[in-house]
């Protein structure tokens, strides 16, 4: 068995579509730990999710999944990873029972008794077909699938997106169980930065295929902090000390980095800790500095 | 791979089950036409004209039970189709299975198909065969065999024409402008051999020009092509296996090439 640090490592990571590039994307997930992967709609989230799944070549860069460099051992490395993504792979006329039949001679570490343990705590219908489950139980099922042929690794892309709260807390749950194991590791990609900040425990922020921030989700969040003033106090900032501002009527909210030093430095003013949503918002409009 | 084979088996499994109902229902329409030319109102029908009519009625419920089997081979290429608008195809790049196992399992489907399919043109051939008090010549089974090798081969360019165009709407439109492409080569043929035959005629007067019977050049120009159709016959299961093994290297480039 190969030992290695980093569940995921990728290095400069390149691919360019009609009207899009994703730019040299690096980031690292340690192994026993869940990674938030976040940007807006058309970031390049999905892009390089897909890249680090084998489903689409990249132009450029390095992919290591598990200590083990893709493509080169990619089936063998495939067998330790699972895929879920927010629509569920499978034909509608199947149903739970039908889907083990098939994937359990796909996986060689297939397990029968887990895979049946989580129908029976999802409260999963085993032969109602999966046309007519719910959106909440289809991905109840993709999660079944992807926990039952012991992965070391998860992918997951925007899985919790479209779930009620109660689903999504359910399933958030089932996250941190499967990380008990100091040996798996998990790669979320979302925009309900809620769900991340919840069980994440590093973050990285991507915008216009590019890495923002990459790193410790509670060392990202201490070295940000929101800066609360009025109109004229925010004039007399340095903009320079500013990743984007939001002005209104009323005042603004400044988000800077280096919370300790611009604490010292605008000792005066209120400060506040910001969100991962705060942080994603100000960093997305940090090219206009200053939005409402 | 038995994974895969099930998956494939179970969506297109609606579809084997209709076509076999199709096949049954055809079956015992063929059977009730033969009997109706023994016992019922065809038999009435003038006694010289029967004979000709019981031909073309065999002929009728005979060879087309082979393009059945066409439905059978196609309903695997409805799981590729159903792979399109669900997420599947994105999903099986991520499972420990190699381009050249995921579509040899289509390959094994299509294989099966045309066995199963062979199995029932057979039975059919034989109870048309027996109701209609013929014997089932080699000849026949030899024209039903190479219809149904046809109908495996389009079935798997379909199969592999939806890899690369993603549609079947564009995947149908080829298959059907290959056959009309066929159309418009024997249709040219033909205007060929009128061609040939006004050349041989040319500067001839009407009177030795009426010694060169049209029909019998025809005739003389149609053994020629009997003479090809019956190498192609028998070259048939050669050439197609090489168009096979060569869809099939394409179909596992295609699987391969990922993505865009």
């Amino acid at each position: 068995m190969i030992d290695y640090e980093n569940a995921i490592e990728i290095k400069d990571l390149s691919k360019s579509y009609d009207g899009f590039r994703l730019d040299n994307v690096s980031f690292s997930v340690p192994k026993g730990s869940i990674m938030g992967f976040i940007g807006q709609n058309g970031a390049g989230k999905t892009t390089t999710i897909r890249m680090l799944l084998g489903i689409t070549k990249p132009d450029s860069g390095e992919i290591e999944l598990l200590g083990r460099k893709m493509p080169d051992d990619e089936y063998g490395i495939k067998a330790d990873i699972s895929a879920v993504f927010d629509e569920i792979p499978f034909n509608d006329n199947f149903n739970a029972m039908q889907v083990e039949k098939v994937l359990s001679k796909l996986y060689k570490n297939w397990d029968s008794q887990t895979y049946s343990s989580y129908i029976d705590r999802f409260g999963l219908p085993r032969k109602k077909k999966i046309g007519k489950y719910s959106k909440g139980m289809k991905m109840k099922l993709q999660i079944a699938a992807a926990l039952s042929h012991k992965a070391k690794l998860l992918i997951m892309d925007e899985a919790t997106t479209g779930l009620d709260p109660v689903v999504r807390n359910e399933i958030l749950d089932i996250f941190l169980e499967y990380l008990q194991d100091e040996n798996n590791s998990i790669l979320l990609s979302s925009h309900i930065t809620s769900d991340l900040e919840k069980i994440a425990d590093s973050v990285t922020f991507i915008d216009n295929g590019r890495i923002l921030v990459s790193g410790y989700k509670d060392d990202i969040l201490s070295d940000h902090v929101l800066i609360k003033c009025s109109r004229q106090e925010y004039s007399s900032m340095d903009k320079n000390d500013c990743i984007s501002a939001r002005v209104t009527d009323y005042g603004a909210e400044v988000l800077v980095s280096g919370a300790r030093e611009m604490k010292r430095k605008y000792s005066g003013l209120v400060f506040d800790s910001p969100s991962l949503d705060d942080i994603m918002v100000f960093y997305v409009n940090r090219g206009k500095k200053e939005w409402s | 791979m038995s994974g895969l084979l099930y998956r494939i088996f179970h969506i297109s499994k609606k579809r084997f089950i209709m076509t076999f109902c199709i096949m049954a229902g055809f079956d015992i329409m063929g059977v009730l036409v033969m009997l109706s030319a023994d016992f019922g109102n065809i038999s009435k029908l003038p006694a010289e004209e029967l004979p000709k009519i019981k031909d073309t009625i065999y002929m009728l419920f005979l060879y087309p039970s082979a393009l059945m089997g066409s439905f059978i081979m196609d309903s695997v290429c409805r799981t590729v189709k159903s792979d399109i608008s669900t997420r599947w195809k994105s999903y099986a790049y991520t499972l420990p299975v190699k381009p050249v196992k995921y579509s040899g399992a289509f390959f094994i489907m299509f294989f099966l198909g045309f066995l199963v399919s062979a199995a029932a043109v057979m039975v059919h051939a034989v109870i048309i065969s027996a109701v209609a008090h013929r014997e089932l010549t080699v000849n026949s089974l030899k024209i039903l065999m190479a219809l149904l090798l046809m109908c495996l081969f389009a079935a798997m360019l379909k199969y592999l024409l939806l890899l690369l165009t993603r549609s079947e709407k564009a995947a149908n439109a080829v298959l059907i402008a290959v056959p009309l492409a066929i159309y418009f080569a024997v249709e040219s043929y033909f205007f060929y051999i009128i061609d040939q035959f006004d050349e041989k005629t040319a500067g001839l007067s009407d009177e030795a020009a009426k010694s060169i019977a049209f029909d019998a050049f025809l005739v003389e120009k149609f053994m020629d092509m009997k003479g090809f159709w019956d190498e192609v016959l028998h070259m048939l299961p050669f050439v197609l296996a090489d168009l096979i093994i060569l869809i099939f290297y394409l179909s596992v480039k295609l699987i391969e090439r990922r993505e865009k």
